[in-house]
């Protein structure tokens, strides 16, 4: 598929099989990591090409269709059909990835070193996540502070994306639908953050706390690799990123919305 | 110099945010850092721009965008890792939360009323703040991504150790 990959001299070999499945595997992480489809293909086809194979990638939404031939004999090679896994994205996993490509590429390390090396940046990524909810509770309150809140407002947006965010952690660990789980985080956060400003921090930008208790759920990697996929000529898939990216912000909405409902009814 | 020093305060606080939502995309820990410095400097821009040239916001946030496109790819191709790691997440903190936020809540209240000035005030504010939350959100990712095209080839070998 990618001459310029082609044209260069094969030193390595390596069997189908092994490198079919680890090719498959590969692919599948990056695209969940938050890769677009213009890198996920590049750096496949630069592996397999280190190694005398010519990898073609058709990737969809839900599946992607990968076949890969020997460059020097045509005969021996086959196409698969995989699904992909959910998106978890990780720029460590899309960094380390492409860095490994480029190591199978440029130096003379074998299949199985190179699928080793793999298996350890595997390990490397997700490791910390309670860290991961507080710095993002401050975060979100240094938000709420760059669309004017007070420092009471601060303190009620960390509050209250502390609680929603440990709630999401939980609901994803517990593999709910990512959508349900969505609604129902971002309807906690700005539950909270509204109750938090009745009740107990009093404060006159509570607006501006509650709207900014959401904002850590909003998709944003997603929409930009939408947008970069479309650019790349990658349209379909891009559209289709964009579709789930504007569904996962329609749930953020969702959830708003029945919170402020629930405030303007008055009902507590 | 107020405006200086309200610019700096800008910036500092979009690298805390910067800084906790990248945590999210799980970044390589050495380049956090740099994903800070990047948001500080759009976000800064921007409020600079919007404050010194009256400009309008979603211009605004293209240029600032686009700035940090730029200065990503330099960085990127010093550091050797993809320019998407450290710029994307950068540009959270001018995501337009508030406006998404405005657009909702009006939404709710015109569902809820039956005045009908107030239905047709409330028309206008869901569609301002909801074409400002368009038009924002664009601009991030069209003026991020103008760089990338740019350097294309280029932006797949920065994570190439060898030149």
């Amino acid at each position: 598929m990618r001459a310029f990959f082609t044209k260069t001299m094969v030193k390595k070999s390596a069997d189908i099989q092994e490198i079919s499945t680890f090719l498959l595997d590969y692919a599948i992480i990056l695209l969940r990591s938050g890769a677009n489809t213009e890198r996920t293909i590049r750096n496949t086809s630069r592996i397999g090409a280190a190694f005398g194979y010519d990898i073609a990638l058709a990737i969809f939404q839900k599946s992607f269709t990968m076949t890969i031939s020997d460059i020097s004999n045509n005969s021996i090679g086959r196409t698969y059909v995989k699904k992909q896994l959910p998106a978890h994205v990780s720029f460590t996993i899309v960094n380390d990835l492409s860095a490994l490509s480029w190591e199978a590429y440029d130096t003379d390390i074998e299949l199985s070193q190179v699928i080793d090396k793999y298996h350890e940046v595997l390990k490397k990524a997700h490791t910390s996540n309670g860290a991961v909810i507080i710095c993002a509770s401050i975060a979100n309150a240094a938000f709420c502070r760059l669309f004017g809140g007070d420092w009471l407002a601060m303190a009620i947006v960390f509050i209250s994306t502390l609680i929603a965010f440990s709630v999401r952690f939980v609901m994803i660990k517990q593999k709910i639908d990512l959508r349900a789980a969505i609604v129902a985080v971002s309807f906690i956060a700005s539950m909270t953050a509204w109750a938090l400003g009745k009740y107990i921090i009093d404060t006159d930008t509570l607006d501006v706390a509650i709207s900014a208790s959401v904002l850590f759920l909003t998709p944003g990697v997603h929409i930009i690799n939408a947008v970069t996929d479309v650019l790349d000529g990658h349209v379909l898939t891009g559209i289709a990123r964009g579709v789930n990216s504007m569904i996962l912000v329609g749930c953020i909405a969702i959830g708003l919305y029945a919170a402020l409902s629930i405030i303007r009814w008055g009902l507590l | 110099m107020t405006m200086l020093i309200a610019t700096v305060l800008e910036g500092v606080f979009a690298a805390i945010s910067a800084v906790g939502f990248s945590l999210i995309s799980d970044p390589p820990k050495k380049l956090i850092a740099v994903t800070a410095l990047l948001a500080s400097i759009g976000r800064g821009f921007r409020y600079f721009l919007i404050n010194t040239y009256d400009m309008d916001i979603a211009f605004a946030t293209f240029c600032a965008s686009m700035a940090v496109g730029f200065i990503g790819i330099y960085l990127a191709n010093k550091l050797r890792c993809p320019m998407e790691v450290i710029s994307f997440t950068a540009l959270l903190p001018m995501v337009p939360g508030m406006f998404a936020y405005k657009t909702v809540l009006s939404f709710v209240n015109f569902a809820n009323s039956d005045i009908l000035e107030e239905k047709q005030a409330l028309i206008v504010a869901i569609f301002d703040n909801g074409t400002a939350t368009f038009t924002i959100i664009t601009a991030l990712a069209v003026g991020v991504t103008i760089p990338l095209l740019i350097f294309y080839e280029k932006s797949f070998t920065m994570t190439r150790r060898k030149k």
